[in-house]
């Protein structure tokens, strides 16, 4: 994400406020609160303005802003900033409230199934709370043109002369972002699950849900959405309502619409799938009206080869190719005692076809991204090293 | 009954199927294992719904392929040994 997205969030003030709100509500003087995912910090001061230790936990380089931000705010004693991913880090200590937002708007998800049962397990004290403390998914068939159209823009399947079938084949087996106003509800949303973020053991979903439709339209999919109770009294709705912001709605689109009239029954089931809870990896869904069934699934929505498939293999042997090769060389040059232009000259040096400096630089910056997932790796100690010569 | 089968052989609801370029994948999620089938086998699993027989569905792999009776029938007896084996379809089924 970069900074412009954060200002957007920051710019979604019915969210924000909801969440200091509810920080409010739940968060105590010298409590330590364990703010996952704080991005430029927000959420992470609003509880150290409270009182509270926190530590702020984010992998991506925008907490160097959060550091900033809180300086700025008079809070930088009360936050401990970490860089990284929860699931590498160690926790300091442990803390009794929980704030976290990273949820996918269709909420199940594998890596935050992971993230979320390490943290309960790491990082909180036994019967920590959290915000939110329960998450309400919401499922209704939806009857949405615009967004229905923009997964199928060229009806014969052809753009520019081209054939595009197979990319609408795709879309169509993908869950969609939206934000929709009420009108595209074709029967009253039913309830498909409530979840607690740390009562994560049976984290999916398999649901059979029957609608009576209350009007006539087209079907073009499962309209799914989340609401948050954030603490005793904070409610975050992600319901249509037309309001940009937040999670919004997602689609769960059928390969082709359905036609629906009053009263027609619409009976779905959805799931969630892998390889065992709480990982929920792909979604599938089935609707039936009295007009026809359709199916769809995320992993016909995913881009496959058959090489690709064959590579995949476990008993496929791999072999380092010629660009492979060169990796392994760079980060075995990167043992703490060559700067970065050594390395680069070095490397240069050995595999002279790599195409001049600037492609030896992209290269090494490429492995450097790669290796800085890993806070206490070569860039801090690099980052130190820079200071002290300044 | 336990594991016998019914003789209406249908595919785990978990269990996705597609294809990719000109082969057809079956997707086991619980066990996150691919199986890739010829067409002839993903002819056989499309037919894996609990309403078709194992004569029903040798009969359509004849009228596909031109078989010999007792050929499509030994193929189709194969195809779900081997989709039972891999733990694919409904137990009992």
């Amino acid at each position: 994400m970069s900074t412009v997205d954060y200002l957007h969030f920051l710019a979604d003030a019915p969210r924000v406020d909801a969440f200091r709100r509810a920080i409010e509500a739940s968060v105590a003087p010298g409590q330590p609160v364990l703010d996952l995912g704080t991005g430029i910090g927000t959420y992470a001061m609003f509880a150290a303005r409270l009182g509270a230790r926190v530590l702020a936990v984010e992998p991506e380089p925008v907490i160097d802003v959060a550091r900033g931000l809180a300086t700025d705010n008079g809070l930088a004693e009360r936050i401990t900033f970490l860089r990284g991913r929860t699931e590498r880090l160690t926790p300091p200590e442990r803390a009794d409230v929980l704030i976290f937002e990273d949820f996918a708007p269709q909420l199940y998800h594998a890596e935050t199934a992971e993230i979320l049962l390490d943290v309960k397990a790491r990082w909180l004290n036994p019967g920590a709370a959290s915000i939110p403390r329960t998450i309400r998914l919401f499922a209704a068939p939806v009857c949405c043109p615009a967004t229905y159209e923009a997964l199928t823009p060229w009806p014969d399947d052809t753009a520019y002369g081209l054939r595009v079938g197979r990319l609408s084949g795709d879309l169509l087996n993908r869950a969609q972002p939206a934000a929709w106003s009420p009108d595209v509800l074709l029967a009253e949303p039913t309830e498909l699950a409530r979840e607690s973020p740390l009562a994560l053991d049976s984290f999916g979903l398999d649901r059979e849900v029957r609608w009576a439709a209350r009007r006539a339209g087209a079907l073009h999919g499962i309209g799914l959405w989340m609401d948050l109770e954030l603490a005793d009294g904070v409610l975050y709705s992600n319901a249509p309502s037309g309001r940009s912001g937040g999670w919004g709605q997602q689609l769960l689109p059928l390969v082709e619409p359905l036609r629906v009239e009053p009263g027609d029954e619409v009976v779905a089931r959805v799931m969630t799938l892998g390889p065992s809870p709480p990982r929920p990896e792909w979604w599938s869904w089935r609707v039936a009206a009295p007009s026809g069934e359709r199916e769809g699934n995320t992993f016909r929505g995913t881009a496959l080869s058959s090489a690709r498939l064959r590579a995949a293999r476990l008993d496929g042997r791999p072999r380092l190719t010629a660009r492979g090769r060169q990796s392994r060389a760079l980060l075995e040059l990167m043992d703490g005692s060559r700067t970065l232009a050594e390395v680069a000259r070095e490397l240069l040096a050995r595999y002279p076809d790599l195409g001049g400096e600037r492609e030896v630089y992209r290269l090494v910056a490429g492995e450097l991204d790669a290796a800085r997932a890993e806070p206490s790796t070569e860039p801090v100690e690099l980052a130190a090293e820079a200071r002290s010569r300044e | 009954m336990g594991n016998q089968p019914t003789g209406h052989p249908q595919a785990r609801a978990d269990v996705l199927f597609r294809q990719v370029d000109d082969e057809w994948v079956v997707f086991d999620p619980a066990a996150n294992e691919l199986h890739v089938l010829n067409l002839s086998a993903a002819l056989i699993w499309s037919h894996c719904t609990g309403e078709h027989s194992p004569q029903q569905i040798a009969e359509a792999l004849r009228d596909a392929y031109g078989l010999e009776r007792e050929q499509a029938a030994a193929d189709v007896g194969a195809a779900l040994e081997r989709f039972r084996e891999a733990g694919l379809l409904e137990l009992g089924s």
